[in-house]
């Protein structure tokens, strides 16, 4: 038994095994909205940059 | 299905699993800076089979409920995924920025939790602090639920910073390196943790 009373009251569970599949899943969302951001942000911002000051 | 389909997929797969098998040999080091290069959900799968337990444990004794803790997990990879680029090797050890983020994601989680359940931790306690400086070897030697207890009943900040020390065996340079303090000041706040710590122990 660890001496260290801390490491001693560290609990051993485990993460459910669909846990993984999750956390991928939500990387890619996060990488595609990512994208969209980044690409509106620079690549489309002048276009409606322009739109908008074609309305007003 | 046809066979040429099954054999593309069969090829695709090999490759996969070589490719991952190879990855599995990394250092943490090493991996992180190929995923900042590649931005591989599946790369980052293979520091997600390393830590994801014991970031769930760590969670886990700070919300004291298993769906919580794994939202938790779940997030914190996610916002390490998205602040790899953030990491400097020079500064900590993958583990410990990793355990820093946990920490504070816990840290936030309690403070929430508090808010909305209108409880108050020791912040506001009547306790009182001895002179006398509480050794680890003290700590040692007390009852293990109790201390789990008491340590509920500390701030989270404090109980973080107890655990980065005594249960990850994050060192004092690195402590001072994530916090940005001197050593006498990353002393400072161990040291009065632990006192508070067995203060809140004793009245239990």
């Amino acid at each position: 038994m660890d001496k260290n009373i801390f490491k001693r009251i560290e609990t051993d569970k485990e993460l459910p095994k669909e846990a993984k599949g999750e956390m991928v899943s939500n990387i890619e969302s996060a990488k595609l909205l990512k994208g969209f951001t980044e690409l509106f942000s620079k690549e489309y911002l002048s276009v409606l940059t322009d739109f908008f000051k074609s309305k007003s | 299905m046809s066979s040429l389909r099954m054999l593309i997929l069969v090829l695709v797969g090999s490759h996969l699993e070589s490719y991952l098998g190879s990855a599995k040999k990394l250092s943490d080091n090493e991996l992180v800076e190929k995923i900042k290069k590649t931005q591989d959900s599946q790369l980052f799968g293979i520091l997600y089979d390393r830590y994801s337990n014991k970031v769930y444990n760590k969670c886990y004794s700070f919300a004291r409920n298993d769906t919580e803790a794994k939202d938790l997990t779940q997030d914190i990879f996610l916002r390490v995924f998205l602040k790899l680029d953030q990491y400097k090797s020079e500064k900590a050890s993958f583990s410990t920025w990793l355990y820093v983020i946990t920490y504070n994601f816990c840290t936030n989680f309690v403070n929430r939790e508090k808010k909305k359940n209108r409880t108050e931790h020791l912040e506001d306690y009547e306790y009182h602090l001895s002179d006398h400086v509480v050794g680890i070897k003290e700590i040692n030697t007390l009852d293990p639920d109790k201390l789990n207890e008491a340590l509920q009943l500390l701030l989270p900040e404090e109980k973080a910073l107890l655990l980065l020390k005594y249960q990850d065996d994050v060192s004092i340079k690195e402590l001072q390196i994530t916090f940005e303090a001197g050593k006498s000041a990353i002393k400072m706040r161990l040291n009065r943790a632990k006192a508070k710590v067995v203060s809140i122990y004793n009245t239990l």
